[in-house]
């Protein structure tokens, strides 16, 4: 009875990954091309907001589309009744839907993941077919793709492995049609509140866990074709001159932006001035949503300030192990030290694995593993699955850092007497204060605004943004939820802008 | 390096150490909606100034799995439980889960709403009907029954709260499957009903259109009314309206068993009743006034109920539940 609920789930799980990888393959690996090989105007721009869009969390974007585009009242099925008389366009509530949303936002995974690479590698060798009399297309085909293969294959699994992983956007917009994702089932048995489901549900995640597993290895072959690192760059690649097609495919970009991002955060912020739901009407404009979240709505107050105060201790747990591995890791390198060197990389392969596997596996295990410590219902939890989600975000950002720092400096410290701890504060942690910080904005960020884990690992007195977001829009008033997801964003946006300030 | 590793150790740990649980305090789970609890907080505080009122507040179902998942891990958080599903109380009644009350108030309760054996009390009592939006339903597309929500016209057009999330849903499940059988399920999945969240969700759908007929409770629809809303209406179902009883319990592993009685009885204090009130639902006492914008209770027709019946309903509570479903949620 539950074997075909379960298959059709990951019926459904599989074709959204396909679909997701496909799309992204078609936006990004061109989208990057243009933008980084070709004389197209605006590009730095663009890159700048395809960075903003990476850092967006893709319910929002869910929420938005319900407004645009449900298929009874959606605003462009009524336009398009209104000015075109077709009934009926478009339809979100699909699994079409979901990959047409989540695509929008882990798209820019494989973009920059393929841009890197496009920095990178020596031009040198695009110029010799160049020169050679080949077109932009030979040379894309011929050179470039082959070379850049393990980019765009590492990529394209990252881009999997966070489609597989969504909870937000299949909830939003694919439960309502019955369409369920393994994520989403998962989620729907353990409301379900028996014990039974509990463990079906367990079962079923630690199948995702193992398939999970079987990816990243194969990833990890894949990944060594990755581009070799030539560091001191050689000189910079001549643009490919696209002449009368340089505006179209601009403004194409442009547009294909404004449709995946920029007009659903315009409607999510639009539909928390309504104080009807989604009805656009001038009358309909009010500030009641906003006054209700701000003033009355005590979970919000609660929200705010346990998802400030757990992504802030995942954040610092995160570096202060980000550097006691890199430390670790570094005396197994520059010492030669085997056990080290082993300790190390199992630190980091570990973490890559709790980032790899979705987070509502992660949330299941760590609810069989810690409710035996009492653990329910804190804040603790949610730290907990923060900090080991997210820790690999802070790992790979120290390392290479760390690893630059020469011997010599410790030795010196150690021969005039310092123990660890004072190498610790006068050499590493002044040494790597730039990357601590980009470890920091990397890992708090996605734990400000995760909802995959938290919305498994709530309980009384413990919601987070992500939490109280997902249940005003699924439970109680969307025009309430669209304030929150306003809120959100400017938040997103404002960290965003500030980082880029201090790192510029 | 031994002092990495040690401080390796420490650090992971730090986190649990920082956020240990909090000191004993008094907590209510309740599916009381978040602008009407808080109401609760003043008289409350001026009662027992001494302790320190905590709230969850979620769908009464979702409340339901949380707390027999704590009890399956080593007792409830919950004090007291003031949700909307009454199946739940006489099943937790049944585990021997709940704690008798006694006091004032609780005695005040008129016989009807009162458990037999006091293992829990109904306080208020909110009501299932059918709205739907005056732009998008005109003239004989009104449906009168929950009978008539079955006619293909409404298909894509219904919608209603979850049961598996919402108390008054549930109830209202085990009222179709009652009087319709099984076949109402498979008739709602026939015209597409979409039945998600809360009734919050519900009328938000019914609003915007874009599921323009629902079944939903009286109380959100007073709300919106008496907040210049005007664009669902609603009628009282031919078959009656649903009425959703509402108790409230306390928890056998309370701590302090007099506070607890005592807060729970504070609930039937006339301070009380008035918020009941206040927050757009019927009170059980006949001499309180009904809800801004409603008719008294005896002025309505309500489908039959008494709680003898829906103990015998509620064992089939999960069975109807698991049908709902399967049947028009898969």
């Amino acid at each position: 009875m539950s074997t075909e609920f379960w298959l059709r789930a990951a019926t459904n799980s599989a074709l959204i990954v396909a679909g997701v990888s496909a799309l992204s393959l078609v936006i990004a690996v061109p989208g990057a091309w243009l933008l980084e090989r070709t004389d197209l105007p605006g590009a730095r721009v663009l890159r700048k907001v395809f960075t903003l869009t990476y850092a967006l969390p893709s319910y929002l974007l869910a929420i938005s589309w319900v407004v645009l585009a449900n298929p009874n009242v959606g605003w462009i099925n009524l336009w398009a009744e209104k000015w075109f008389g077709i009934g009926k366009l478009v339809n979100v509530y699909h699994l079409g839907g979901v990959i047409f949303i989540e695509t929008s936002v882990v798209f820019t995974i494989l973009f920059f993941n393929f841009w890197s690479g496009l920095r990178q590698m020596d031009p040198a060798l695009e110029e010799a077919a160049r020169l050679a009399g080949a077109g932009p297309w030979r040379v894309f085909f011929t050179i470039t793709a082959p070379i850049l293969r393990g980019n765009i294959f590492a990529g394209l699994v990252a881009v999997g492995l966070a489609s597989l992983a969504s909870f937000g956007v299949p909830a939003i917009v694919a439960t309502p049609a019955r369409k369920f994702v393994l994520t989403t089932a998962i989620y729907a048995k353990i409301q379900e509140g028996s014990p039974q489901a509990f463990n079906e549900a367990l079962v079923i995640a630690l199948g995702m866990a193992a398939v999970t597993l079987g990816l990243v290895i194969l990833a990890g072959r894949g990944s060594k074709r990755r581009v070799g690192l030539v560091s001191g760059k050689a000189s910079r690649a001549a643009r490919v001159e696209l002449g009368r097609w340089r505006y179209p495919l601009a403004v194409g970009l442009y547009g294909l932006w404004g449709v995946l991002v920029a007009l659903p955060l315009a409607a999510l912020v639009l539909s928390s001035f309504f104080a009807e739901p989604g009805v656009l009407r001038a009358s309909n404009l009010s500030l009641r949503a906003w006054k209700y979240v701000l003033f009355t709505l005590a979970e919000f107050k609660t929200a705010l300030g346990n998802s400030l105060l757990t992504a802030g201790a995942a954040a610092f747990a995160v570096l202060l192990a980000a550097m006691l591995v890199a430390i670790v890791a570094w005396q197994g390198h520059h010492k030669g030290r085997r056990g080290h060197r082993l300790v190390g990389r199992a630190a980091e392969h570990g973490a890559m694995f709790c980032f790899s596997i979705p987070g509502t596996v992660l949330a299941l295990c760590l609810i069989v593993v810690l409710t035996r410590f009492s653990l329910m219902n804190t804040l603790t939890i949610l730290v907990v699955a923060y900090g080991l989600k997210y820790a690999t975000l802070g790992f790979q950002t120290v390392r290479p850092s760390a690893f630059l720092i020469h011997p010599s400096l410790l030795e010196a410290a150690q021969l005039a007497g310092a123990g660890f701890f004072q190498r610790f504060y006068r050499i590493w942690l002044p040494l790597l204060k730039a990357p601590l910080f980009a470890a920091a904005i990397l890992v708090f960020m996605p734990c400000f605004s995760e909802l995959t884990m938290s919305i498994l690992l709530y309980g009384p007195g413990t919601e987070t943004l992500g939490v109280v977001l997902f249940n005003l829009q699924e439970y109680a008033d969307r025009s309430s939820a669209a304030v929150v997801g306003t809120l959100l964003l400017g938040v997103i946006v404002v960290f965003r802008i500030v980082a880029e300030k201090i790192r510029g | 390096m031994k002092t990495a590793r040690f401080s390796l150790l420490l650090l992971f740990l730090l986190p649990l150490v920082a956020c240990a649980p909090p000191p004993e305090e008094f907590w209510i789970y309740t599916s009381t909606y978040k602008e009407v609890y808080p109401l609760y907080e003043p008289g409350l505080r001026e009662a027992f100034p001494a302790v320190a009122f905590r709230w969850y507040q979620s769908g009464s179902e979702k409340i339901a799995a949380k707390i027999l998942a704590e009890e399956k891990g080593g007792g409830a958080q919950a004090d007291l439980l003031m949700t909307s599903d009454l199946f739940f109380y006489q099943e937790l009644k049944k585990l021997d889960l709940l704690l008798p009350l006694s006091g004032p108030g609780v005695e005040s309760v008129p016989a009807v709403y009162l458990d037999p054996d006091h293992a829990f009390a109904i306080n208020r009592l909110p009501l299932m009907v059918i709205a739907y939006n005056r732009e998008k339903i005109t003239g004989d597309e009104v449906p009168k029954s929950f009978a008539d929500l079955l006619d293909p016209r409404y298909e894509g057009r219904l919608t209603m709260p979850s049961p598996l999330e919402s108390g008054s849903a549930l109830t209202t499940a085990l009222y179709l499957h009652q009087r319709f059988g099984p076949p109402y399920f498979e008739a709602l999945r026939r015209v597409d009903v979409l039945a998600a969240g809360g009734n919050g969700a519900t009328l938000s759908r019914i609003q915007s259109g874009e599921r323009p007929v629902g079944i939903v409770l009286l109380e959100n629809l007073l709300k919106a009314e008496e907040m210049g809303l005007r664009s669902v209406a609603w009628v009282y179902p031919e078959e009656g309206a649903l009425p959703v009883p509402a108790p409230l319990a306390i928890f056998r592993g309370t701590d302090d068993v007099e506070l607890a009685r005592r807060v729970l009885d504070w609930f039937f204090s006339e301070e009380a009743r008035a918020i009941v009130v206040k927050g757009w639902i019927h009170s059980v006492f006949p001499g309180d006034p009904p809800p801004a914008g409603a008719p008294a209770l005896a002025e309505l027709e309500l489908h039959p109920w008494d709680l003898a019946t829906f103990e015998q309903w509620g064992t089939r509570r999960q069975e109807v539940k698991t049908r709902f479903q399967k049947t028009v949620l898969e």
